[in-house]
């Protein structure tokens, strides 16, 4: 099993903006199930839920499903293994040439994240001491930006 | 009906909720209707859970902490319905998303287009029953 898999968040393996499709984690049934969803699906009609969006691919796991199993980083790691294997198939065409600009929106969105969450009120209390103490003010942020990655 | 729930046991009920869908949760904005099962219509776009877990119970209402908006929307569409996964990706929830506020989560403007940010101006409430809803 590859170290670099935690079993926590689903970037760990797979962005859905690089790629044509999405991965869904089913835990409901019996067993865990992984499928992948393609990221444009037509509206079924409610009418007819026979024109449910099925999904592309799935892969049971053999892993009963338990109560309160979802966090279950074990579980999710071995999901997670087999949904690298299959992510290249479903990688946008041009996904060399969009990976760095996803990388800008992720780093974006991170940097909003943390600040609704309260790094940005720490980090700005971590800069006013810093200045305090006399560190220029583009050192002081650059230290917090660093202290982020 | 006659079941009358306290505002104790309302609180303890919706405690589980906010623990189920946990930190960092995902709450996808997607077009046409759900379905009981994920992957239905198209993404739209991808809100994120608070960092620190999903929220509050007071007094049977689940009140969400600050949820991050998506900077970019990932398609244009109307949207429809929402779907809640845990951060990892694991499957939770989903319900309509409309303008109607009827049922589900509301939108204040259904018709979102590449690259907008979409973005949730006030916490998510779901508030406990007193009896069984029936």
């Amino acid at each position: 099993m590859s170290a670099d898999i935690v079993g926590k968040d689903i970037l760990e393996v797979w962005d859905y903006r690089l790629s044509t499709a999405y991965p869904i984690i089913n835990n409901s049934g019996p067993e865990w199930i992984v499928e992948i969803h393609a990221k444009s699906a037509p509206d079924y009609d409610p009418e007819n839920p026979d024109d449910f969006a099925k999904p592309l691919e799935v892969f049971k796991t053999g892993i009963v499903s338990a109560n309160g199993d979802s966090f279950d980083a074990e579980k999710v790691k071995i999901c997670y293994e087999w949904l690298k294997t299959v992510r290249d198939k479903y990688s946008l065409d041009n996904i060399d040439e969009l990976k760095p600009l996803v990388k800008d929106v992720r780093a974006s969105q991170e940097r909003l994240h943390a600040a609704l969450n309260g790094r940005g009120r720490r980090d700005a209390n971590i800069i006013k001491a810093a200045v305090t103490e006399g560190v220029d003010v583009t050192d002081a942020v650059a230290m917090v930006d660093g202290g982020a990655q | 009906m006659t079941i009358r729930r306290t505002d104790a046991l309302r609180n303890a009920t919706m405690t589980p909720l906010g623990t189920q869908r946990g930190a960092s949760a995902q709450i996808q904005v997607r077009s046409g209707p759900n379905a009981g099962v994920g992957g239905q219509g198209t993404l739209l776009a991808q809100l994120t859970g608070n960092a620190a877990g999903w929220g509050t119970a007071v007094n049977g209402v689940l009140t969400s902490s600050a949820i991050t908006s998506d900077q970019s929307a990932d398609a244009a569409g109307t949207v429809g319905h929402y779907q809640i996964n845990t951060q990892a990706g694991v499957f939770l929830e989903s319900g309509l998303l409309d303008t109607a506020g009827t049922d589900g989560a509301t939108i204040d403007n259904p018709s979102i287009v590449v690259g907008q940010v979409v973005q949730i101006s006030s916490p998510w409430i779901n508030t406990e029953a007193y009896d069984d809803g029936i």
